[in-house]
């Protein structure tokens, strides 16, 4: 065999095995959720906090407080 | 705000049911609904503990990954709640959750089943906050008046504990400090992640899924 046709048969074999994967689909599945509906108020909106997001963080933080008893019984000591 | 999370202590439970009750009373929900409920393992065995389970609100929620229509949504505070209008009842979500937080009331004929109903950490859902409709679908918006779940405000023994994951991990860690046992924390493992914490400090000791 010719050595110039061992060439072109290798090269095409490259070029088969590098071209390979172009014609593969993607065949994983969506990942990315997508919630397209109605949307939600933040919850510092509203009546309450008027949007303001600190004040609103604030009255969560001291509302939290009121669970960690140590805090309570150490403090009127 | 960071994340919003639950914690059950196991020392501290005492099986009263005051969470379910207070949830049940909060939001109106209906019979064969329950969003919180009290599990007791090793009933009336050495080593029996109370947890207080609802939905853990999870990181890397499976319910939103399962659904097939996309009712799922979380909130910038890390709450999962989701659009009953969209919702199909299909029960997908109540296989997936590890806590067997979805319930599905049955109010009809045949078994019908109804649109899937869960704790929605006291935030109600989408809409505006407050609103009649709101409540009607999802119960009361108790975080948009600046307050924490109900549940966990009317534990006697505060035992469940709720609210910025950093603020809770550290009343919790004085606690297990003091007492100098129990310090697993139940479901934290599989709801938020192993060693996982998101919120600047590391988690409490332990890791019980």
């Amino acid at each position: 065999m010719k050595r110039s046709t061992i060439l072109w048969i290798s090269l095409a074999a490259l070029a088969g095995v590098a071209l390979s994967a172009c014609g593969e689909i993607d065949q994983h599945a969506r990942t990315q959720k997508i919630y397209a509906e109605k949307k939600d108020e933040k919850l510092h909106d509203g009546k309450s906090f008027g949007g303001d997001q600190a004040r609103w963080e604030l009255a969560l933080k001291e509302r939290g407080n009121t669970q960690n008893e140590y805090l309570r019984t150490e403090t009127s000591k | 705000m960071a994340r919003m999370k639950f914690i059950c202590d196991a020392e501290r439970c005492i099986e009263c049911n005051g969470c379910a009750t207070a949830c049940k009373n909060e939001h109106e929900v209906p019979w064969g609904v329950n969003r919180r409920r009290v599990v007791t393992v090793n009933d009336g065995r050495p080593g029996e503990r109370s947890i207080s389970v609802a939905c853990m609100h999870c990181d890397d929620a499976p319910c939103m990954a399962v659904c097939p229509v996309d009712c799922f949504y979380k909130t910038g505070e890390g709450i999962v709640l989701h659009d009953k209008d969209q919702c199909i009842g299909c029960g997908y979500c109540f296989y997936a959750c590890p806590f067997g937080a979805p319930q599905f009331p049955q109010s009809g004929a045949f078994g019908l089943r109804g649109k899937m109903d869960k704790c929605t950490y006291c935030a109600g859902g989408p809409g505006q906050n407050g609103s009649d409709e709101e409540f009607k679908n999802y119960g009361r918006n108790r975080l948009a008046e600046g307050k924490l779940p109900a549940c966990a405000e009317m534990c006697a023994t505060k035992a469940l504990i709720a609210g910025d994951e950093a603020a809770i991990t550290s009343i919790y860690q004085v606690r297990v400090q003091r007492r100098g046992k129990g310090g697993e924390l139940w479901g934290w493992a599989m709801a938020y992640g192993r060693g996982k914490t998101g919120g600047g400090k590391p988690a409490p000791q332990g890791g019980k899924a």
